[in-house]
């Protein structure tokens, strides 16, 4: 896949992770698991671009006698998911529109 | 591995990250580990799901934007005293140009390597152009009632015409991988700098 493409996707999934609820790294991968695998490293990456982006914040959370994350998605964040998801529907009614053909001329 | 000996290792392999960045990195993957095991598996499978630490360094080595290296290099740990800053000053015609050199090698390596795709291709193309003649020679010779001519023509247009197809996809392979390699050269040559801090 695009690599440009890719990372876009990769953004709006990590977002959607902690759409609902804030969520922390390693739920984060577990979640996307059967739609997507993330390495640690990338993930890493996208969160810190996604909190530069002010699309997500970061507090630290007691647990278990350590420290752990826990990522919130901002106002912002949420709209990139909408703005991801009605590019998509563009997309998705010009690939109609590519693939419609293909059934008339085979 | 353990989870120290793992956490050790790769803070050396990051020793040239600005401290900064390593502090949050190693949190982040200490905090991976942790939740791995919480879940139920071993210290040692935590830290072999995480792959290979070579191979770990490397993709956040490859990520990092090569300028932060640089600035991180260039950044002084200390506040410099006065004649350190002269000797800097004085040093410039001798560390720029050692660095002038540094780019100047890894630009040649690139055209090298562009030449070589650019030759490869010559030359399949040449060889097509060589079928093509030979099918204007064939039609000469036909023309002119020399047939054993012609035949010898038609097969050497052939068998240049099936050579330069063959020899197009060798090409792209080639291609591809110099480019792959190139690729991972400038991977190295991010990881000379961390390894020299290291």
């Amino acid at each position: 896949m695009d690599g440009q493409l890719k990372r876009g996707l990769l953004d709006v999934s990590v977002l959607t992770a902690i759409k609902n609820e804030d969520s922390y790294g390693y739920k984060i991968i577990k979640d996307m698991k059967p739609y997507l695998e993330l390495s640690e490293s990338t993930l890493y990456t996208i969160l810190k671009r996604l909190e530069t982006a002010e699309m997500l914040t970061v507090r630290n959370v007691e647990h278990e006698g350590r420290l752990r994350k826990y990522y919130h998605i901002t106002k912002k964040g949420r709209a990139r998911i909408e703005e991801f998801k009605s590019d998509w529907k563009e997309i998705m009614s010009v690939y109609k529109f590519i693939t419609e053909g293909d059934n008339e001329n085979d | 591995m353990t989870k120290t000996e793992f956490m050790q290792t790769l803070s050396k392999k990051l020793g040239g990250l600005p401290e900064k960045d390593k502090t949050e990195r190693l949190a982040f993957y200490s905090e991976m580990i942790d939740d791995r095991i919480e879940d139920g598996v071993s210290e040692e499978t935590a830290v072999e799901e995480l792959g290979p630490i070579d191979e770990f360094a490397a993709q956040i080595t490859a990520e990092m934007p090569f300028s932060k290296l640089i600035k991180e290099k260039v950044k002084p740990t200390k506040e410099l005293k006065a004649w350190e800053r002269v000797l800097i000053v004085l040093g410039f015609p001798l560390w720029f140009s050692l660095l002038a050199v540094a780019f100047a090698v890894i630009i040649s390596l690139y055209a090298a390597l562009f030449s070589v795709v650019v030759a490869i291709y010559s030359a399949d193309i040449a060889i097509a152009g060589g079928a093509i003649i030979g099918v204007f020679e064939a039609v000469l010779f036909f023309l002119a009632g020399n047939a054993v001519g012609g035949i010898f023509f038609v097969g050497a247009a052939i068998a240049l015409g099936a050579l330069s197809r063959l020899m197009w996809v060798g090409c792209n392979i080639v291609a591809k991988w110099l480019f792959e390699f190139s690729k991972r050269i400038i991977v190295w040559f991010k990881s000379i700098f961390i390894k020299m801090e290291a």
